[in-house]
């Protein structure tokens, strides 16, 4: 078992940031109005705009990324975590994850010089669209959810989503170490370039654990219906089925599996997390394996307590991966500015930005930056939903 | 015995398109109406089941008998604010289209919100899931339970449609209002009437679509567009004819996508469509007498 | 820049595409055929001349016109195969299309990037959208007073005594989709642009349903009423989601209904104002604005739109 791969950094901040989040939700209680960061009157206020979807298709995720978003805001200037009493304001926007509305958003934003910052993105398509206003307006742009490949492209794109490419090898390379099996086939939704780009990485992992691979069966964002795919997926006759598809894609072909009584191991992505998810199928979903970089049951260190503890205390709910994703894009802004020093304009964000390389006590624990990109593989845990109420537990393999 | 499996889950995929044709075809070939709504009540039917399920103990059944009458409610809530004021202004085509894109957007909207773009499902141990063998082949519950009640209803539908007086009444209003009043008939109920019907079997269609899987307020639109593909193919005006174009179209989308390429599963599907289309634009059982609308 | 004038500037532009892809519905419309077809012209029309700008030397304007021209040929083709249909078979064929339009956008990997979608190469300003829209509009405004806009009159009014009357209509018909054809391109291009990044869901039915809307909206009788139309419909709503973030969609349809209702003829409605016109200079009481609900005479160019009944 290598599930808590992250170990606990006990330390002076653990007080300090106890502080700061009592503080903060005092602040929060108090003020009511510091939803979206709250500048302070003293000192340096930095403006970051926010582009979210709060409406829209994908609004249930869309909500817990801004919540997140004001998690950090508030926390890193209640904590005072960039130094001198510098402040971030955070300016939000409706976007609705559309890609011409956010695009408009974006221009708005990146044509207000006072913006230093800009935060935004869960689909590529979205993130496609932002991307070329914030190059063509050296504004530094932060990504927190699109996970297409090469998305990222300093000096002015990052991004802080954690990748699910990564952890999908992970996964697959430990349940095929843990349970042994031999061979393994893959209902993949061929319509999707990040879902392709995530299979593979499915099927890299189990070539490296010398699973043997017997095939794809394709789906599409249009199935409506699995059974079909689920049978000709039985008929491989594999011990193990892999599923990567968008949300309620890998759900269906999940719950069409379990109805057609495959009794091998299924495993899948981190697309199967979020609220509501497990209850709309938890016989088929529970002890199903995925990745998750974030579990607010098991948070990594102290700074993982403290942002699971505010969020848990404003908004009643724990935080999901979505939120951590959230969190974690405003916070390596704030770090951005802090590395920026008195520079606290685009340029200097954007060189602060484009010279880091690792942060140390996030909420995934200590993480890297490539090309732009965060890296925060040591902190992918090995999870499944547990019946009958859908907490995440570290995953083990049935006997 | 792969054919044969993935033959039973087309027909049984094609019964729930069935369902839905048949009642997008009741709105047409009454109406003359070309209702983009229609998969909205699909939605509405499987998320009312859902809402009853989850905040109550009601059975299974009697959750879906009170899906199906919302949708059919819903449904004569569209006619009534959309399409009655074109109606009695004798706006056609256009128009009603409109009205129906408007109202699509709108009750989405509102089941958008009331979810919260979450997806959801009938909760465990309510609906039917499971596999049950029938000879040498084992298929689900659910499978069963949409050939069942597309059998059951779609010859119902026919029945009344066709073999009663109400249905007679039903199909003289499609036919020409005035004369159908002349002959003592209520108009206005006959409509009322039809919509509820189209919308009660689409709603039918819409939870049965739901069971065994996750949905959210989308579920209807992928609907929407499979079930045109079978009134195109099977023709509109003949229930018996949307029927068997549903069939058509789960059977030709679950064997083009195992055994062809499931990447071009929709050229495959609407470019049949086009071409029947083209060959017999009034569908492969299309009646005469439809060339009228 | 202002970030206000910013914003306006973002949605006058997206209004502009969308007016061009209004307009492109329109031409169809003229001539008494309701088609959803004006987003595959879209698709042809982005993807063919950003894959012209990147492989040919043919510069900006040439990349666009190379692919409104494949586009309008496209769509010639389209009318004749689909001349036989009737007002709603036509319609649902034209659905059809679309839907078979993505699964060639997602395939065709090397042309249009897949599923990845593909970043948009080059960038139309604002005074060449300008332009391009005034040129589509010139054209239209040329067209409705020539023997074409005669016969498309004619032929939406009543194909049959078009046909009586030695209109040709089946041409007709078939000019109205390969023009629709180029200028969807056209707005297909401008739309892409606008986004920077477009992906097979980029051309598919929600803008078609979107497009159709801002026709009517705005008016089907005249060319005019689909700029207004795409204004309303595609403009506005970047603003209105700035401050209204919960259903939104909600308005969006209840506009629609209610445009429908009581503004049959939309926004832009000659016929209406021509009334107008005609009872007031028959003296009578200055009706108010909402009266087309009264009126009992169908308007007969909406309905020839429907059905040959």
């Amino acid at each position: 078992m290598r599930i808590d791969s992250t170990p606990v950094r006990p330390g002076p901040r653990r007080n300090r940031r106890l502080v700061a989040v009592a503080l903060t939700v005092l602040a929060m209680t108090a003020s009511g109005c510091a939803k979206d960061g709250g500048a302070g009157a003293d000192g340096d206020t930095v403006r970051i705009g926010m582009i979210v979807a709060e409406t829209g298709p994908i609004a249930g995720a869309g909500k817990t990324f801004a919540n997140g978003a004001r998690i950090a805001a508030a926390q890193v200037n209640a904590d005072d975590l960039m130094d001198n009493g510098k402040k971030i304001e955070l300016v939000a926007k409706e976007g609705s994850e559309d890609p011409a509305k956010s695009a408009s958003v974006a221009a708005q934003l990146a044509a207000d010089k006072s913006i230093v910052g800009i935060t935004c993105c869960i689909l590529s398509t979205v993130a496609g669209a932002a991307k070329p206003i914030a190059e063509k307006q050296k504004v530094p742009l932060m990504l927190w959810g699109a996970t297409d490949v090469d998305l990222a492209d300093p000096p002015y794109v990052f991004r802080t989503v954690t990748m699910p490419q990564p952890a999908n090898e992970k996964v697959s390379q430990t349940v095929a170490e843990q349970t042994g099996i031999k061979s393994v086939a893959y209902g993949v939704m061929t319509d999707n370039s990040g879902i392709v780009s995530q299979a593979e990485a499915f099927v890299s992992g189990m070539n490296d654990a010398g699973v043997q691979d017997l095939g794809t069966v394709e789906t599409l964002s249009t199935t409506t219906n699995f059974t079909s795919a689920a049978t000709d997926l039985i008929q491989k006759d594999s011990d193990a089925i892999v599923v990567a598809g968008t949300q309620s894609n890998a759900v269906g072909l999940i719950a069409a599996l379990h109805d057609k009584g495959y009794d091998g191991q299924v495993i899948t992505g981190e697309t199967i997390s979020g609220s509501g998810v497990f209850k709309s199928q938890p016989d088929a979903l529970a002890s199903v394996p995925f990745p998750v970089y974030f579990l607010s049951d098991q948070p990594a260190n102290d700074a993982a307590k403290a942002f699971v503890e505010a969020y848990t205390k404003e908004y009643g709910e724990a935080p999901d991966g979505y939120a951590a994703q959230g969190y974690n894009a405003i916070y390596t802004l704030a770090m951005g500015l802090k590395a920026a020093g008195d520079d606290t304009t685009r340029a200097g964000l954007s060189k602060a930005l484009d010279g880091m390389t690792e942060l140390k006590d996030t909420i995934y624990g200590d993480v890297t930056f490539d090309g732009g990109q965060l890296n925060a593989t040591s902190a992918v845990q090995i999870v499944n939903y547990t019946a009958p109420d859908g907490d995440i537990a570290a995953w083990k393999p049935a006997n | 015995m792969l054919l044969l499996e993935q033959l039973i889950n087309g027909i049984c995929t094609g019964a729930i398109y069935a369902l839905f044709a048949v009642g997008f075809g009741i709105v047409f070939s009454t109406m003359q109406i070309l209702n983009l709504a229609q998969g909205v009540y699909a939605t509405y039917g499987a998320m009312i089941t859902y809402f009853v399920l989850d905040e109550s103990g009601l059975p299974f059944w009697l959750a879906a008998i009170l899906g199906v009458i919302g949708a059919g409610l819903v449904a004569v809530l569209v006619d009534q604010v959309a399409f009655e004021p074109l109606r009695r202004r004798g706006v056609q085509l256009l128009g009603a289209v409109i009205a129906s894109i408007g109202m699509w957007i709108a009750l989405r909207e509102v089941l958008s919100i009331a979810t919260e773009a979450t997806p959801v499902g009938f909760p465990p141990g309510t609906a039917p899931r499971g596999q049950i063998s029938i000879g040498p082949i084992d298929v689900l519950q659910t499978q069963v339970l949409a050939v069942v009640c597309a059998v059951v209803v779609i010859s119902a539908v026919y029945f009344l449609l066709h073999r009663t007086n109400v249905g007679s009444a039903i199909r003289a209003v499609g036919f020409d209002k005035r004369s159908a009043q002349i002959t003592g008939i209520s108009p206005q109920a006959m409509i009322i009437g039809a919509a509820m019907l189209s919308g009660a079997v689409t709603g039918l269609a819409g939870i049965l679509m739901a069971g065994g899987q996750s949905f959210n307020f989308n579920l209807g639109d992928a609907l929407l567009l499979q079930g045109f593909a079978a009134v195109v193919i099977g023709g509109m005006g003949d229930v018996r004819g949307s029927a068997i174009g549903g069939l058509f179209i789960g059977v030709v989308q679950t064997l083009s996508a195992s055994y062809i390429s499931a990447s071009y599963q929709d050229a495959i599907t609407f470019g049949l469509v086009l071409v029947v289309l083209l060959w017999r634009p009034t569908g492969l059982l299309g009646s005469a007498d439809f060339q009228r609308a | 820049m202002n970030p206000t004038l910013v914003l306006l500037q973002s949605a006058t532009m997206f209004a502009m595409a969308g007016a061009v892809l209004a307009l492109s519905t329109y031409v169809k419309l003229w001539t008494g055929l309701l088609s959803f077809a004006t987003v595959t012209f879209g698709a042809i029309g982005a993807f063919g001349s950003i894959w012209l700008y990147n492989e040919t030397s043919l510069g900006l304007f040439g990349s666009i016109i190379g692919a409104a021209v494949a586009s309008g040929l496209f769509g010639l083709l389209v009318g004749r195969v689909f001349l036989k249909l009737s007002s709603h078979w036509l319609a649902l064929a034209t659905v059809a299309l679309v839907l078979i339009t993505r699964v060639f956008v997602v395939n065709l990997v090397d042309y249009t990037g897949g599923s990845a979608g593909e970043v948009v190469a080059y960038t139309i300003t604002m005074p060449q959208m300008a332009i391009m829209l005034a040129l589509v509009c010139g054209l239209l405004y040329l067209l409705k007073r020539s023997q074409f806009g005669v016969a498309a009159d004619t032929t939406r009014e009543d194909p049959a005594v078009a046909a009586a009357l030695g209109v040709p209509v089946a041409r007709v018909k078939i000019i109205a989709f390969g023009l629709s054809g180029a200028i969807g391109a056209v707005g297909g291009a401008m739309q892409a642009s606008q986004l920077s990044y477009i992906d097979p869901d980029t051309f598919y039915i929600n803008l078609s349903v979107t497009i159709i809307a801002s026709v009517v909206l705005g008016g089907a009788y005249h060319w005019f009423g689909s700029v207004i139309g795409a204004a309303v419909f595609t403009g506005m709503p970047v603003y209105i989601s700035q401050y209204i973030t919960e259903g939104q969609s909600i308005i969006n349809g209840a506009l629609l209904l209610v445009i429908i209702l009581f503004l049959p003829g939309g926004l832009i409605d000659p016929l209406r104002w021509r009334r107008l016109r005609e009872r007031r200079l028959r003296k009578r009481q200055p009706p108010d604005a909402v009266d087309g609900t009264r009126d009992p005479a169908p308007d007969p160019a909406l309905d020839q739109a429907g059905a040959t009944r």
